[in-house]
């Protein structure tokens, strides 16, 4: 002992000794700092004690080896074997802060500069009866892992106790024909530290679907069984669940013990300051067992947080560790779910705003704090939960655009990456028109389609409306490797001419003002005798309805099959030359008087619909110009503007003609 | 797509369809609807729709009795020089092919503000051209004459042309402008009233506060004719109302309730009117008025005190009190308001002043016999006081010619500038119809 001290005082002496950092713990945290560590070279000596017999394994995967999904060797984290870096296999019993030494299951004393604590967490067993029957097992290790294997062949009915992250991957890797898995959680909905009532719906339907049998809103009472065996979980409301095997998936309790004794300052686990330094000097302690800022993280993410910061602060860095986002993934199962942040259980406040977008296979929640996001819940595949993800990790905000758009199109950000059609999925439609999928316009392109016309007869996809043809064009140019130039739309020329007339006309029924009853009889103003007459006014009125209804026709060419005759861009011209009709007639109709109240509306309507389709057909006139989908987008936007400022126009229409023969 | 784009649609329709559900059908005002302003005549009832658009969906015939419901008895009284049956007579046929006379929308369309003319005309105002286009081969006098000056300078009116007979005119023609002696009359038709049903007791609520109210009432003509408390307080039945309304006067003063619900004063109150309106105020009229007045109501105890009728105070004072355009501001200054001085004064006799009244509100000699040992005519107070106003040449015949010659009359009244400034002055205009008549009545 004096030796090995003698022997400490000399080697801390000389400068260029290795600092020796002594990592208590193999888990997958603690192999990451020895990892880190050890990619620095000669500057450290790591030395890392596991009390697992087993070569070093990522815990955080082992219910994807139960499930049989991977197979063992898949588990394995490599330690970067270097002179400066071993791991032995066995526990530690106590530790001298002061003296800096540690005491080995053999009893072998080592010296260090630097200690760290990465003792993980055990798995935390209820105090309920019967817990130590046989058929009741934990799952936290590999051996753990290794028994459940064994037992997964035999049982016939599985109880899972605790329906978190765990209980859930636990049930579903247990779960085989021959067996029947049940799963009781006290909370009224599963994985309730993560997700909120609905998405818990939508995993328990899943569960369900795959044959596991869920019990939410029930504690266990006690595990009773006859001859030392488990036979039935009996549960608090009285219900009774027979069963042979039990597997408790209550969560954990870190492994303090070893600090506690050595007078490290405890509470839930090692209290750790910024630095992830302990009460006592040269002595950290990170992943499950650590408690930083009064949290102690059940998950694996933080861990290898921690581990980072401490690698730079023993490299002499000034890292400090400021607590972890929770986030967790549902593995096991065929059921995409994603969390991060605090998306449930919240501290309310008036300015929290939940924004929800669901439909049958997926769904996705973002609380949001005066626009600082909490948290989210992504279940199926949620093109923005990444990047909700991202814009949390930045604490940037989400702003109420943003949101708005996610509540109503699905999607905050409508031009990104995945505007590139290579990153589609292939049932992607591609023509809304046609129903077109991404898959059959692929399949178009391995038989031979070169252009936009091959593709169009082959898969009648962008020949009706022809908004999607920029969108063909970049996916031929991407298969084909040339640059895809559109074809002009037919017409073009004359629909921007009919439809600057048609701009024209609304602004001067805007502009110019109402037109006056001539002074003498004999002498009638501008055509004073048909805006001013009750016949031709009645006349002009119900063209200028016939117009109107006639334009409409053009969203239904859209919509109905058999109606496809002749080319959109034929129909498109006809509807802006309604357009200009329209404005024409209603130019007769009026007088240019723009009307008081109601008639103001509509004839304001009127006005806005005509330019915005004015705008419309001038971008779609130039639209061959430009390839892809932002030009795609700008086309439909104007077109949806257009659409949604028409949408009044039949309802103020209808409530004129009422007004006019009701009065 | 994670929204189901039809129930966002259904949902905006929804929401339009039940906005203008309720603007068509259930919104308390049907101000939106309002296609335009309706014309100073009938701006006052404008959302009283169901006066005019008496029915849903009817015809043009709908509209065309609602003109006449209130209209028809003043056209009637006045000779209406081109009657609805003139046009409906087959031989005229073709004239009424030129121009609709049978319907009043046809020359006066409501709700087109911005094309109403003189009179709520929406038409030229050379409308006559279309059948009286020769008139200049029957008449030298007429010969050039340009059509819109027909009504324009006070010598004829598409309805009433009472004050502009040919023979009328030759008749009136060459007295001096003014007669100093001409006293007016003096109304009575309030003195043969007989209070309706009266109880002859006031004693219902006699209490302190009514002592001075008691005091003026006794001095009243009201108590005079036996007209109490509970005559017009509880005329309507046993509960006291406070402040009785139009319909209490009525009782008794059927006549000047008819003349005032007639006019712009109580058209709102009209029978014809189904809506609850409120009384008219200064704030919703479209004349200049006091800023002091803008919320005052118009009912029969705005100008006349119930507990002490005061005839000289509703003469002048109470219009005064709300009107300040630029012809009611000059009144004060001008010769009529000296004579009205002078009346009070009592240095000129009873009835020689001329007061607001006198002229908008014109004491009516009726045929009606009052009194029958003396032969006595009725005489009453028109309360309507548009009536002479539309047009002006109304007033020639009540009112003018009761102290002014035909042709100074006529004149004055073609002379906006006189108007404006009270008749403080002599007319600078000259119409030639009297000389034309009288050039006519020579040859």
């Amino acid at each position: 002992m004096n030796y090995m001290a003698a022997q400490n005082e000399v080697q801390r002496d000389s400068s260029d000794r290795p600092t020796r950092v002594v990592i208590i713990g193999g888990g997958p945290v603690g192999m990451r700092l020895a990892n880190d560590l050890a990619e620095v070279g000669g500057k450290f000596s790591v030395t890392v004690f596991s009390d697992e017999d087993a070569i070093p394994y990522n815990r955080a995967r082992l219910s994807q080896l139960l499930a049989g999904q991977i197979e063992r060797q898949g588990l394995d984290i490599a330690l970067v074997e270097t002179s400066f870096c071993r791991l032995i296999h066995r526990a530690i019993v106590s530790v001298d802060p002061v003296e800096r030494y540690i005491i080995d299951s053999a009893g072998v004393q080592h010296q260090y500069d630097e200690l760290v604590f990465a003792t993980g967490a055990r798995a935390f067993v209820p105090s309920i009866p019967g817990v130590s029957l046989s058929g009741v097992f934990q799952f936290r290790s590999l051996r753990n892992t290794e028994n459940l294997l064994a037992r997964k062949v035999r049982t016939r009915h599985v109880v899972v106790v605790g329906g978190g992250l765990l209980g859930v991957e636990t049930a579903v890797a247990m779960n085989r024909f021959q067996s029947r898995v049940s799963l009781v959680h006290q909370s009224d909905r599963l994985l309730n530290r993560q997700i909120d009532q609905e998405a818990s719906k939508r995993l328990e339907r899943t569960l369900e679907s795959q044959g596991i049998s869920v019990f939410l809103g029930k504690g266990v009472r006690a595990l009773e069984g006859k001859d030392d065996r488990v036979q039935s979980v009996r549960l608090r409301d009285g219900l009774q669940i027979e069963c042979d095997t039990v597997i408790l998936c209550c969560g954990s309790s870190p492994n303090i013990e070893i600090a506690r004794q050595a007078n490290i300052r405890v509470n839930r686990g090692i209290v750790v300051t910024d630095d992830l330094r302990t009460s006592a000097a040269n002595v950290y302690a990170i992943g499950e067992c650590c408690e930083h800022a009064d949290q102690v993280y059940g998950l694996i993410s933080p861990g290898y947080d921690q581990a980072k910061v401490l690698a730079n602060r023993l490299q002499g860095g000034d890292a400090v560790y400021t607590g972890s986002i929770p986030q967790s993934l549902l593995k096991v199962l065929d059921f995409p779910l994603q969390t991060f942040g605090e998306p449930v259980d919240f501290v309310r406040s008036p300015y929290i705003r939940e924004t929800v977008v669901k439909d049958d296979s997926s769904y996705l929640k973002v609380v949001t704090n005066q626009g600082r996001i909490l948290g989210a819940i992504g279940v199926g595949s949620n093109e923005e939960f990444d990047s909700l993800y991202d814009l949390y990790k930045r604490s940037q905000k989400l702003s109420w655009i943003r949101r708005a758009s996610l509540r109503l199109f699905g999607r905050a950000w409508p031009l990104k990456d995945q505007d590139n059609p290579a990153n589609w999925s292939d049932n992607r439609m591609v023509c809304q028109c046609q129903q077109v999928t991404l898959q059959s316009i692929n399949q178009a392109l391995e038989t031979g389609a070169t252009t936009l016309s091959c593709l169009g007869s082959s898969t009648s996809a962008g020949i009706t409306c022809g908004s999607c043809q920029p969108i063909l064009a970049q996916i031929l140019s991407q298969s084909t490797g040339k640059k895809t130039v559109l074809e002009p739309e037919p017409l073009f020329k004359s629909s921007l001419a009919v439809s600057i007339v048609a701009a024209l006309l609304a602004v001067f029924m805007l502009l110019i003002p109402g037109l006056q009853v001539g002074d003498s009889i004999t002498d009638p103003a501008l055509l004073e005798s048909i805006w001013n007459d009750k016949f031709w006014k009645q006349v002009t009125g119900f063209s200028l309805l016939g117009v109107t209804a006639m334009g409409l026709l053009v969203s239904l060419r859209k919509r109905l099959k058999w109606l496809s005759v002749g080319g959109f861009a034929y129909w498109r011209f006809a509807h802006v030359g309604l357009g200009a009709l329209c404005a024409a007639v209603l130019i007769l109709h009026t007088g240019l008087h723009t009307g008081e109240n109601l008639n103001r509306w509509l004839v304001l309507n009127f006005i806005t619909v005509l330019m915005l389709g004015a705008l419309t057909s001038s971008v779609i006139a130039f639209s061959h110009q430009f390839v892809g989908r932002r030009q795609q987008l700008v086309r439909k936007s104007w077109n949806w503007l257009h659409i949604i400022a028409t949408w009044p126009l039949p309802m103020l229409l209808i409530a004129h003609i009422i007004t006019v023969y009701k009065y | 797509m994670r929204f189901s784009a039809l129930k966002v649609w259904l949902v905006f329709s929804l929401i339009m369809l039940s906005g203008l559900g309720y603007l068509l059908f259930a919104a308390p005002s049907k101000e939106s609807l309002l296609i335009g302003q309706a014309t100073h005549g009938h701006h006052q009832i404008e959302l009283a729709c169901e006066a005019c658009h008496t029915t849903s969906f009817g015809g043009p015939e709908i509209l065309q009795n609602a003109c006449a419901g209130c209209h028809q008895q003043e056209l009637d009284a006045a000779h209406d020089s081109h009657p609805r049956k003139k046009f409906t007579d087959p031989r005229n046929a073709e004239l009424a092919e030129r121009l609709d006379a049978t319907k009043c929308v046809t020359c006066h369309a409501e709700h087109q503000l911005e094309q109403t003319r003189d009179m709520g005309v929406t038409v030229a105002e050379d409308v006559c051209f279309h059948c009286h286009e020769a008139v200049g081969e029957h008449r030298e006098s007429h010969e050039g004459l340009s059509f819109d000056t027909c009504a324009t300078s006070g010598c004829h009116n598409f309805h009433d042309n009472r004050a502009l007979y040919e023979s009328f005119l030759v008749k009136n023609s060459g007295k001096p402008w003014v007669d100093y002696k001409a006293v007016l009359p003096l109304a009575n038709s309030a003195r043969f009233l007989s209070a309706k049903g009266s109880s002859g007791t006031y004693e219902k609520n006699d209490h302190q506060d009514y002592a001075q109210i008691k005091l003026d009432w006794f001095e009243s003509s009201h108590a005079g004719a036996a007209v109490t408390c509970v005559d017009c307080h509880q005329a309507a039945g046993d509960a006291w109302v406070e402040q009785p309304n139009v319909r209490a006067c009525e009782t008794c003063h059927a006549d000047e309730t008819y003349g005032f619900v007639s006019g712009k004063h109580g058209m709102r109150l009209a029978p014809a009117i189904k809506e609850q309106l409120e009384p008219m105020s200064p704030e919703q009229a479209r004349l200049d008025f006091k800023d002091s007045a803008q919320d005052h109501q118009l009912t029969c105890a705005s100008c006349h005190d119930p507990h002490k009728p005061d005839l000289q105070k509703a003469a002048v004072d109470s219009c005064l009190g709300c009107h300040a355009d630029q012809h009611s501001l000059a009144y004060q200054t001008s010769p009529h308001a000296r004579l009205w001085q002078a009346e009070l004064d009592q240095v000129a006799p009873e009835n020689t002043g001329v007061t607001c009244a006198s002229c908008h509100m014109p004491t009516i000699e009726h045929k009606q016999i009052v009194d029958k040992e003396t032969r006595l005519r009725k005489v009453s107070i028109e309360h309507n006081q548009s009536a002479t106003l539309r047009p002006n040449e109304k007033m020639i015949r009540p009112v003018c010619m009761q102290c002014h010659s035909l042709e100074f009359s006529i004149d004055a009244l073609a002379d906006e500038a006189l108007i404006l400034n009270n008749f403080n002055g002599k007319p600078s205009k000259h119409v030639e119809s009297v000389d034309w008549a009288l050039k006519r009545e020579t040859r």
